[in-house]
């Protein structure tokens, strides 16, 4: 694990990928800090007010902002880390990493693993940063912060796998990134279609039934984004069904892809 | 215990539509004792780099048995003790050199300290401490040739498997890397050299097998397949002495004032003729088997082959 996760380290810094995020967190604080404050004009004379003197509730929408900052930032770390995998297992130098006393299996959770955490990690750090700072300026802190960060661990989790899935099965950084969108296009029009007044205007059964079970066989990104919306809001209770049907999905997917990994010739 | 076994090992790729329609090895079998240098010789194609996927569990077997260390392939553990030099590598380009043979030790489960001290050794060994840190997208072919053997040894294999170690390789490193796989043989360890540098391999290796087809086509030691078969060079002062070999001896191939060759039906005659040469008291200066190179031998078995002899 040592090995691969310091592999994946230098691999991110290499890419110089982390500067992106750095800049993204940097014009998030700077953002964070001065949206704070507004001048005012009273009776002609201007005055700087605080958004708490103006009686606004900064504590949601700083959560808001962070959780949007975070959604970013988890689309860029997926981005860009689609070519890990089937850069590591081009001619050449699968040949390097296979050929070390270490089973397939293991080798591929190991850089699954490092690749999630230190990616997470990178995301979860740059969000935070941006909260806390908005936290000490406004003077307000709620532990949802945790929540947000979790669920990036687990919205990374879902596309990482389908990730080194279609790596493994293709071995192209392009087909990957093409992958990637598929799911996120198709996701999105069964989370769409899956409103019973669509799915029965249809009209044909099967096809409505088609529809009912992909969706309940699909990861749900895009509802898991607005269950996350409703946790920030207070609105919604977290709900266990759309997050334990999408990592089981996902971990569904990582099994096949260490099937097809352990078969696979190089 | 040999540290390879090879028995009946088949290899079938798809090419096309059609599953397993391409042999890229067929039936070899050989053993590898610990010890030796072995060299794998064989024209592009002919299933030499197949061979070495297949023994480190990088490619699955069609059919047939293999054992490395005695354990077969698909077991990480045939693996502990091995060392890997690919052909055509492309190592990790955002890792320096240094970081290449740290992410290897660590791969092979070693410690840090071992780690540290090994990859200075090896580091010094290979020349190339003055470039460890530098990222290995700048180095020339012949500096990760020399990074990736030094990878290959970190663990102190027990086994290593150099796959055209020599490539891209200027004259002078050649040589340190052959006083390199010396050294290594001289220490009771194993090589399977893989080389188009025929001449590399006659000066290092102790067995050779030929490969063509996927075929296994020749094996023995590099004496053996050096050794023209029972031809003779006697050098002496013949004169003008006319010299007549019968037939149930050998023949008589050419014949000058200081030179003789004689092929001879079997290895034991040749004390006939030293015998006769004597009574007819002929002084002799050299005795000596007529040898090709291993090059020669390698040209001669695959056109041989190819042309079905």
């Amino acid at each position: 694990m040592n090995g691969l996760f310091k592999d994946t380290l230098a691999e991110l810094f290499d890419k110089k990928a982390v500067y992106i995020f750095l800049v993204l967190t940097a014009f998030a604080v700077v953002i964070t800090i001065f949206s704070g404050s507004f001048n005012m004009s009273i009776n002609g004379s201007s005055k700087e007010m605080g958004l708490e003197e103006m009686g606004v509730e900064v504590g949601t929408p700083l959560l808001l902002g962070v959780s949007t900052l975070m959604a970013l930032l988890t689309f860029l770390a997926v981005m860009l880390s689609a070519g890990i995998l089937p850069t590591m297992f081009i001619k050449g130098r699968a040949d390097y990493f296979l050929s070390k006393p270490i089973s397939r299996t293991s080798l591929l959770l190991k850089k699954f693993l490092s690749v999630w955490i230190i990616y997470g990690l990178l995301v979860s750090t740059c969000g935070f940063i941006c909260y806390l700072t908005g936290a000490l300026v406004h003077s307000v802190f709620s532990n949802t912060i945790f929540i947000i960060i979790g669920y990036v661990f687990i919205e990374l989790f879902l596309w990482l796998t389908f990730s080194f899935f279609i790596g493994i099965l293709t071995g192209k950084t392009v087909s990957v990134i093409m992958s990637l969108f598929l799911l996120w296009a198709t996701q999105m029009g069964l989370f769409m279609l899956f409103s019973s007044q669509i799915v029965a205007q249809i009209g044909y059964e099967t096809l409505g039934k088609t529809l009912d079970y992909l969706y309940y066989l699909f990861p749900k990104m895009s509802e898991l984004s607005s269950l996350l919306e409703g946790v920030i809001r207070e609105t919604t209770s977290l709900n266990s069904y759309i997050l334990y049907s999408s990592v089981g999905f996902s971990l569904s997917i990582l099994f096949f892809t260490l099937v097809l990994f352990k078969r696979k010739n190089y | 215990m040999n540290v390879v076994t090879v028995s009946e090992l088949t290899k079938n790729y798809s090419t096309g539509m059609k599953k397993g329609d391409f042999t890229a090895l067929d039936s070899v079998t050989l053993q590898i004792e610990p010890g030796e240098i072995f060299g794998l010789l064989g024209p592009n194609g002919a299933g030499k780099t197949t061979l070495f996927k297949l023994l480190l569990g990088i490619s699955s077997i069609t059919s047939g048995e293999a054992t490395l260390m005695g354990y077969p392939p698909s077991n990480p553990k045939s693996r502990e003790k091995i060392g890997y030099l690919p052909e055509n590598h492309r190592f990790p380009e955002h890792l320096t050199g240094l970081g290449l043979l740290q992410l290897s030790g660590r791969m092979c489960k070693m410690s840090e300290d071992m780690i540290t001290s090994k990859v200075s050794e090896l580091l010094e060994l290979v020349d190339m401490s003055k470039w460890a840190n530098t990222k290995m997208k700048k180095y020339s072919i012949g500096m990760l040739q020399r990074v990736g053997l030094a990878q290959a040894m970190i663990n102190d294999p027990e086994l290593l498997f150099l796959d055209e170690p020599t490539d891209g390789v200027d004259p002078v490193g050649r040589a340190e890397i052959k006083n390199v796989m010396l050294k290594i043989r001289d220490s009771g360890k194993t090589i399977i050299l893989n080389s188009h540098l025929l001449s590399e391999v006659e000066m290092v290796a102790d067995r050779v097998a030929i490969l063509q087809h996927g075929k296994l086509v020749k094996i023995g030691s590099v004496e053996e397949l050096t050794n023209k078969k029972l031809q003779y060079e006697v050098q002496g002062d013949f004169g003008e002495t006319l010299l007549e070999i019968p037939s149930d001896v050998g023949k008589l191939q050419s014949l000058s004032r200081g030179r003789m060759v004689v092929e001879l039906v079997d290895e034991s005659k040749i004390n006939w003729v030293i015998d006769f040469l004597r009574h007819k008291k002929i002084s002799l200066r050299v005795i000596k088997p007529i040898k090709i190179t291993l090059e020669q031998s390698f040209i001669e078995t695959v056109t041989h082959k190819k042309e079905g002899v």
